[in-house]
């Protein structure tokens, strides 16, 4: 049990690591990327507190944030190379980026 | 008996884990630009995730939960290089990345 | 069709590995889920080969995670090796690999693949199949143009040309 305490108070500092990239940044991209790294720690962070409190049905919430995680990654880029959420994103600066080349 | 056993070697595979998400979190603040720092953000991602599961299931054993925690495993491991790609894809648009251009000839292919 | 009934068996294998409870209402949730899933997923046209692959030929598959996790792990330590020690040393590249010979699928997994392993990330994927990627190391770069990773990836999809045509 020693050795779990270990590893979860790791994986805080480990957190705290991660979040002072995020607030550095310095650009919005590390800000992202620091953010998307955050989010698997933390879904590792909710499963492990679950093993230390006897709890293993913390893992369903772990799963629901590794995917939550992913798409909330992905919708914050496409924000900031698109300008806009929706399915129908003509982008001002580079229309065809996202769809492969049709011949 | 051999549940306190599988406890400690579970114990010790998550905490090689969380030592290399702690590697992972070292490399996010000293290297140089972003996508150098991608690297060291698939550690954590990687390595350091797949132990911590690892370790996980030696506590957990044949159950539900140990085919919860593969699920996990299963989804960052398909997530983060998608991720990854996106974000490099968005940040090649704004920033270059500093190469190493001394001797960036000799190991480019001709 | 046949994709249909893929995805629903998979959506029902899901369901009933999650939940766990086996009672009729528990399991009419379930239908109730997987149903609703389905109507969705045709209404936005996702019900196809690239969710799908069924050409990849499934021994093949499991032996190339193996060796993916194996070379996973050996980047893992050199990426390690490099953060840890007090001079950083570390030389940016940028080369190109091929993926030419693979189907689409093959070529996201190409990618993805070196995504994956750190110290190396795909930057760009062209769809002749050409990857840019960046690697942290010079010595990587190297390791990347004699990878056999495209070889591997097409023993696991060897005849998928058959089917398509591409």
């Amino acid at each position: 049990m020693a050795l779990l305490v270990a590893t979860t108070l790791a994986l805080v500092a480990c957190m705290v690591m991660i979040l002072a990239r995020a607030l550095l940044g310095p650009t919005v991209y590390d800000r992202v990327m620091a953010v998307n790294t955050f989010g698997t720690t933390t879904v590792m962070m909710i499963a492990m507190v679950g093993y230390l409190m006897g709890r293993p049905e913390f893992l369903d919430i772990a799963i629901a944030y590794a995917l939550i995680n992913f798409i909330g990654t992905v919708a914050v880029l496409k924000f900031f190379e698109v300008g806009i959420l929706g399915a129908d994103s003509s982008s001002p600066s580079e229309p065809s980026a996202r769809e492969k080349p049709v011949e | 008996m051999s549940s306190v056993f599988l406890l400690w070697v579970g114990g010790a595979i998550t905490l090689s884990g969380a030592v290399f998400c702690l590697i992972g979190a070292l490399g996010l603040l000293r290297l140089p630009d972003v996508y150098a720092r991608m690297h060291a953000a698939s550690v954590v991602d990687t390595l350091g995730m797949l132990l911590l599961v690892l370790g996980m299931l030696v506590i957990e054993g044949f159950s539900q939960n140990a085919l919860k925690l593969l699920m996990i495993a299963v989804f960052v491991l398909f997530t983060t290089p998608v991720a990854a790609h996106a974000l490099s894809r968005a940040a090649l648009r704004e920033i270059e990345p500093q190469l190493d251009s001394k001797k960036q000839d000799a190991a480019e292919p001709p | 069709m046949r994709h249909t009934l893929y995805l629903a068996l998979t959506l029902v294998a899901l369901w009933l590995s999650l939940s766990g409870f086996f009672t009729p209402l528990m399991l009419a949730f379930g239908v109730v889920s997987v149903v609703t899933v389905l109507f969705i997923s045709h209404q936005m046209d996702v019900v196809d080969e690239e969710g799908h692959p069924l050409h990849l030929r499934p021994h093949r598959l499991l032996l190339f995670w193996v060796w993916l996790l194996k070379k996973m792990v050996i980047a893992n330590l050199e990426v390690a090796r490099i953060v840890l020690s007090p001079s950083l040393p570390i030389s940016p590249t940028i080369t190109r690999v091929s993926a030419s010979g693979l189907s689409e699928v093959g070529r996201v997994t190409f990618a993805n693949a070196i995504t994956l392993t750190p110290g190396s990330l795909t930057v760009a994927l062209t769809a002749e199949g050409e990857a840019t990627v960046h690697t942290l190391t010079q010595t990587t770069a190297r390791d990347l143009a004699t990878s056999t990773l495209q070889q591997r990836l097409a023993a696991v999809e060897q005849g998928w040309q058959a089917e398509e045509g591409d």
